[in-house]
């Protein structure tokens, strides 16, 4: 057989990518996990939408309290895409529309209207105006055939309604308010735009409703309805209703006895009673045209929870109430859905499902909830019910539940569960899996008594322990079945433990919507309990200044702003003890300090203010605060009898015109392997390895100059400082320390000091290492001192101990933020800067020896400098995909990344948080301790096994024919 | 035409040397670091020169502190004594630094500016067997222009959108000098060949 060099050389140039992704692949998923999250949709800016006319799939669209808008595939329950509208967090507000067969979605937040592709995602239009979205609403018909928006905004207090050309995104006519009243919302009914304002003064509003022409904008009619009162605020306009025939609007009295409901375009208002202990009033109606004008108000007691459904008559505008549906105990869910002019109303109880026409009272299909053992309380939801046969309905309703997970049931079944209450968390940290505290407790006894009698005790615990020897010895062969086959990671089981190669650990998450949560970073990720909002103190949004685990014992403190804390058990979640918010000084921050009493969260008041404390919780620390008129200063503690006090002892504040915008400091785990750095000549560098040091950046606004200063924090005085021109005080600057370097990082433009032509704009980071002296093989004024003070004089006669710095600036590809250093159980192996690229919804792990201020410029590294790993200088540092630790993954919102170590050398865990969940392995100097999954352990097994066997097969042959040889021979 | 350019940039050059060359002088205290502390006392006063600040500072006057007998720690910054105020950020010295044998070194970290925006205070060993100075030093720390990308020299392009390569030097005009030494050699030399004879 003859094959071409040439044909066989290409099919193993196309093989090699394949081998490559095959690497790449297996680890995706394995070691790392992402819970891709919108969160918690509201109730108005929720539905389902066919995205393509002439198909009959629907998906869920949503613009959550984060301002996320995305697209839900109904079938499984994942993301189909995703936007930031604000490119911030926002905190709920903002509307979502789509038409009726029409291909985009237009979504309005803060002062900008956007249409996205209904399928892909993607951007049709955008159009930016100045004050804020009030409302926003789609005209269903027009004269043209075509489907256009309608938006209303706030611009400094006149109310300004346009309507937009629904594919084109430009203004076709703009109506502008005289007065000053206050925009509400806006509505049409096919003939006529309506636009409703509040008119008046504050706490005794009428209603204005507003006619206008929907070919010109021009204003019809004005019609005044009187509320006597009871609107005192645009939330207690309960609703305005669009696109039906017969929009209305309803609001309630003050008492909640009476609802009031007005037909737009007319002048009369009805009135219905509400029922006795009324404590919300909510309102359903379809949102087409062809849909009959009839809609449900939903009543919620302190109790439980009733339906009225209302018909419109279209010739006299007249109100009736049709039917109710009982008041259930507990809460439920109504939603509505369309199809030709039928509407449905669908109740989601705590129990069952129940879909009714809007026409009779009689119930079309009725499902039990299957939803397990935990009970669901549908907070507010939307469905889609199907006619499939003459009398047989199917639904499904995506619900959320007040524990803020976003579900989906159809037919009584949970098809899905999204945990979108994981979103929008403000403070997470990593715990140990607590050990059985029996065991720490013997073992703590052990260490407290006598030599002897501690022998005796272990004696006898190991004798004790020998029960469990045969059901360990049964598990052997199962484990070296498993260890062989390489199935053993794999196995997610639901118990917490420790791992040997320190994976497996917990992560408190605590969100602004007051939950908290526990995952088992080991297993995937996987929510192991979880807090609802009302067991936790403190305001919402929920302002955590500190979260710290407390690993001996086994529990995590959440310190609110208000100071309100939270101690709850770090494995189960259960509450330990709780402080409600205000019995305390409001708490600026809060820092973990050790005391004779062992390490505690000590809470740091306004302005740095500190409360006297006993003397046992004194810190041993100096301890950093920032001062009311934006300085540092540091604080010592002085016991006093019973009590301690803090005594200042220096401050910091930057020059004149300087305002402190950001402090780094050394993290408490930054163990280092090795105090100096061998060169390529053979001699050492040593590293200037100071604990206490602080980096504070400082902006100047009016010279647009950034200062980084290190400072000492036992002394307080200034180890270093630089200045950086032309930086932009409006955009992100971040920085980081560890071991012996610091960075930051800025967006600066400016003109090159060396050469006045160049001109330089972009995102910067700067990199400074500290060495101990300028020279190699010199320590300095330290000499053989093994430690230092940074109070005490100096002991050889040479000068003060200050390091000497060596700085490299490089320019980045794309800003990046949120900056940590991974950190490894000995510090051997080298460290990556961890940074959210927000312009990419990625994290990149850029490696130290990118980020290395000793690399040599102009000119190729000596063979010296190459042995030390240092390569040529080169200005940009490209963010390239493979630096990406999230690899494909889009990653959204992400406000902080943490690492921990592990107990293999090799590996750091690192989690992010935002909106996004996120957590993965980095391994910055390859897995050199750990074998990877691709290793065939099978193979090797399988290669002793046949090498064995081959022996055992030839050794009698061999010697059967040596013996016949020595015979014939 | 590029005169008068550099006219306006020499006067600014003199002006700022004018406005800058002036000495400085900075009034360090030394406050005992208590809760009820007493007033901060004058410590020393540095004279520095904002042109050559690693240089060219000197202490003026030193007056060796008196505290009480309790105290561990000073405090240090520059104070001013009529609004009753640090005027700078301060730090922390144990009272050891003043103790006999060692010579304390007064730190000053200025701004770009040539302000005094922190001070510290370190006492350094004597080696008797090298100098006779005693007395105090004084230490300028200058805040450094912070550290800019180091680019590569940017390509001219001629009109044409063309390298513009610098016109090589003629053999004559790089090594005119060379030639001449030669010439000068040969003609002052002359007569040396005779002398071999």
């Amino acid at each position: 057989m003859h094959l071409p060099a040439q044909t066989l050389s290409i099919a193993l140039l196309l093989a090699l990518p394949a081998a490559v992704r095959a690497v790449f692949k297996d680890e995706v998923g394995h070691i790392d996990y992402h819970h891709e999250l919108l969160g918690v949709p509201q109730r108005e800016t929720t539905f389902f939408h066919r995205p393509r006319p002439q198909e009959k799939a629907s998906l869920l669209y949503t613009l959550s309290d984060l301002g996320v808008l995305g697209a839900v595939n109904p079938g499984n329950g994942g993301i189909v895409w995703r936007q930031l509208l604000n490119k911030n967090i926002t905190n709920g507000g903002g509307h979502l529309r789509a038409g009726e067969d029409e291909t985009w979605v237009v979504s309005a937040l803060g002062s900008s209207v956007h249409a996205w592709d209904a399928i892909s995602g993607r951007n049709v239009w955008t159009l930016d105006f100045d004050g804020a979205v009030k409302d926003l609403e789609i005209m269903e018909m027009t004269e043209n055939g075509r489907k256009d928006v309608l938006a209303l905004h706030e611009e400094d207090g006149t109310t300004v309604a346009r309507r937009i050309h629904g594919t084109e995104g430009r203004v076709v006519w703009e109506f502008r308010g005289v007065t000053s009243d206050v925009p509400l919302q806006v509505s049409t009914n096919v003939e006529k735009v309506f636009v409703i304002t509040l008119h008046g003064s504050l706490l005794s509003y009428n209603l204005k409703v507003i006619v206008l022409d929907t070919l010109t904008g021009k204003k019809l009619d004005e019609i005044i309805l009187g509320t006597k009162g009871e609107v005192q605020k645009p939330e207690d306009v309960m609703f305005v209703g669009a696109n039906s025939a017969a929009p209305v609007v309803a609001w309630t009295d003050n008492t909640l006895t009476k609802l009031k409901i007005n037909v737009l375009g007319s002048k009369a208002k009805q009135e219905f009673p509400l029922v006795a202990d009324t404590v919300e009033v909510e309102f359903h109606a379809p949102h087409t045209v062809q849909s009959s004008p009839h809609f449900l108000v939903h009543t919620r007691t302190k109790t439980g929870s009733k339906a009225d459904v209302y018909h419109i008559d279209l010739k006299s505008n007249a109100i009736s109430k049709a039917y109710d549906l009982p008041l259930v105990e507990g809460a439920s869910a109504f939603s509505t859905s369309s199809s030709a002019s039928n509407v449905y109303f669908t109740r989601v109880t705590a129990d069952e499902v129940i879909i009714t026409s809007s026409t009779s009272h009689g119930i079309l299909g009725r499902w039990p909830l299957k939803t397990g053992a935990e009970k669901v309380t549908a907070v507010h939801g939307v469905s889609e019910v199907v006619k499939k046969a003459e009398d047989n309905y199917a639904v499904r309703s995506a619900v959320v539940t007040d524990d803020d997970d976003w579900i989906q049931i159809v037919n009584g079944d949970v098809s899905w569960t999204r945990p979108e209450g994981l979103s929008g968390a403000v403070a997470a940290t990593w715990a140990e899996i607590p050990e059985s505290e029996d065991l720490a407790r013997t073992l703590e006894a052990e260490a407290h008594t006598d030599p002897w009698s501690a022998f005796i005790h272990r004696v006898t615990r190991h004798i004790d322990e020998l029960q469990y020897l045969p059901a360990w010895l049964q598990t052997i062969p199962n484990r070296l079945l498993a260890s062989i086959l390489g199935s053993e990671t794999a196995v997610s089981s639901n118990k917490l433990s420790r791992d040997s190669f320190g994976f497996n650990k917990l992560i408190i998450l605590a969100t602004k919507r007051g939950k908290l949560y526990g995952l088992d970073a080991g297993n995937h990720g996987r929510i192991v309990w979880s807090k609802p909002a009302s067991e936790t103190p403190g305001g919402r949004p929920w302002d955590v200044k500190a979260i710290h685990a407390d690993d001996a014992k086994g529990i995590v403190t959440v310190r609110g702003a208000n100071g309100e804390f939270i101690i709850v058990k770090s494995d189960t979640g259960k509450t330990v003890e709780v402080m409600p918010s205000g019995l305390f000084p409001s708490v600026e921050s809060a820092v973990v300090v050790d005391s004779d009493a062992g390490p505690w969260l000590l809470p740091i008041g306004e302005g740095g203010k500190i409360a006297e404390m006993q003397s046992s919780f004194a810190p041993k620390q100096t301890v950093v605060t920032r001062t009311s008129d934006g300085g540092i200063r540091g604080v010592k503690f002085v016991t006093k009898g019973e009590q301690a006090v803090e005594v200042p002892t220096w401050i910091f504040n930057p020059p004149a015109g300087e305002k402190i915008v950001e402090v780094a400091s050394r993290s408490k785990h930054d163990p280092i392997a090795s105090i100096g750095r061998v060169l390529g000549d053979r001699t050492v560098k040593y590293k200037y390895l100071n604990p206490n040091t602080l980096v504070v950046a400082a902006i100047n606004e009016q010279a647009n100059s950034l200062t980084v200063y290190l400072l000492d924090t036992v002394s307080g005085q200034v180890l270093t400082s630089s200045t950086y021109e032309g930086v932009d005080p409006t955009k992100d600057i971040t920085c980081a320390v560890a071991e012996n370097w610091y960075l930051c990082s800025f967006y600066g433009e400016y003109k090159l000091r060396e050469s006045q032509s160049q001109n330089l704009k972009g995102y910067q980071i700067v990199v400074s290492d500290l060495y101990e002296s300028d020279a190699a093989n010199d320590r300095g004024p330290l000499g053989n001192a093994d430690n230092f003070s940074s109070l005490d004089p100096v002991d050889l006669p040479t000068g003060p101990y200050l390091p000497s710095v060596v700085s490299k600036t490089f320019i980045l590809s794309s800003p990046i933020t949120s900056f940590t250093v991974t950190k490894t159980r000995q510090g051997i192996t080298s460290r990556q800067l961890l940074a959210y690229v927000p312009e990419s919804h990625s994290i990149v792990g850029i490696p130290r020896m990118v980020l290395e201020p000793r690399r040599p410029v102009g000119r190729d590294p000596t063979p010296g400098e190459l042995e030390e790993g240092l390569t040529k200088y080169f200005p940009a540092i490209e963010l390239d995909p493979r630096m990406y630790i999230t690899h494909q993954r889009d990653v959204l919102g992400v406000r902080e990344i943490l690492a921990a170590p592990a107990a293999l050398e090799s590996t750091s865990l690192v989690f992010a948080y935002g909106i996004d969940v996120f957590g993965t392995r980095v391994t910055p100097s390859m897995a050199f301790d750990v074998l990877g999954k691709g290793f065939n352990k099978l193979a090797l097994v399988g290669t002793v096994a046949a090498l064995v066997g081959g022996v055992g097969l030839l050794r009698p042959m061999v010697r059967k024919k040596q013996i016949d040889a020595r015979w014939k021979a | 035409m590029k005169y008068s350019s550099l006219l306006s940039g020499l006067t600014a050059l003199a002006l700022a040397s004018v406005a800058y060359a002036a000495d400085r002088t900075a009034a360090i205290y030394i406050q005992p670091v208590s809760q009820s502390p007493s007033a901060p006392v004058p410590l020393a006063e540095i004279r520095y020169d904002t042109i050559s600040p690693a240089t060219e500072s000197e202490v003026i006057s030193y007056e060796a502190p008196e505290l009480p007998d309790e105290t561990k720690l000073v405090r240090i910054g520059v104070y001013n004594p009529s609004a009753k105020q640090w005027a700078s950020s301060t730090s922390v010295a144990s009272v050891e630094n003043f103790s006999k044998g060692y010579s304390p070194t007064l730190m000053l970290s200025l701004d770009r500016k040539g302000d005094v925006f922190s001070a510290a205070l370190r006492g350094v060993r004597i080696d008797a067997g090298q100098t006779r100075d005693f007395g105090p030093q004084a230490v300028v720390l200058v805040t450094e222009p912070g550290k800019q990308p180091e680019l590569n020299k940017p390509i001219v392009l001629s009109p044409e959108g063309k390298n513009v390569v610098p016109e090589e030097k003629s053999f004559l005009q790089k090594y005119w000098w060379l030639i001449g030494i030669v010439v000068l050699m040969t003609m002052t030399g002359g007569g040396g060949g005779e002398q071999g004879k």
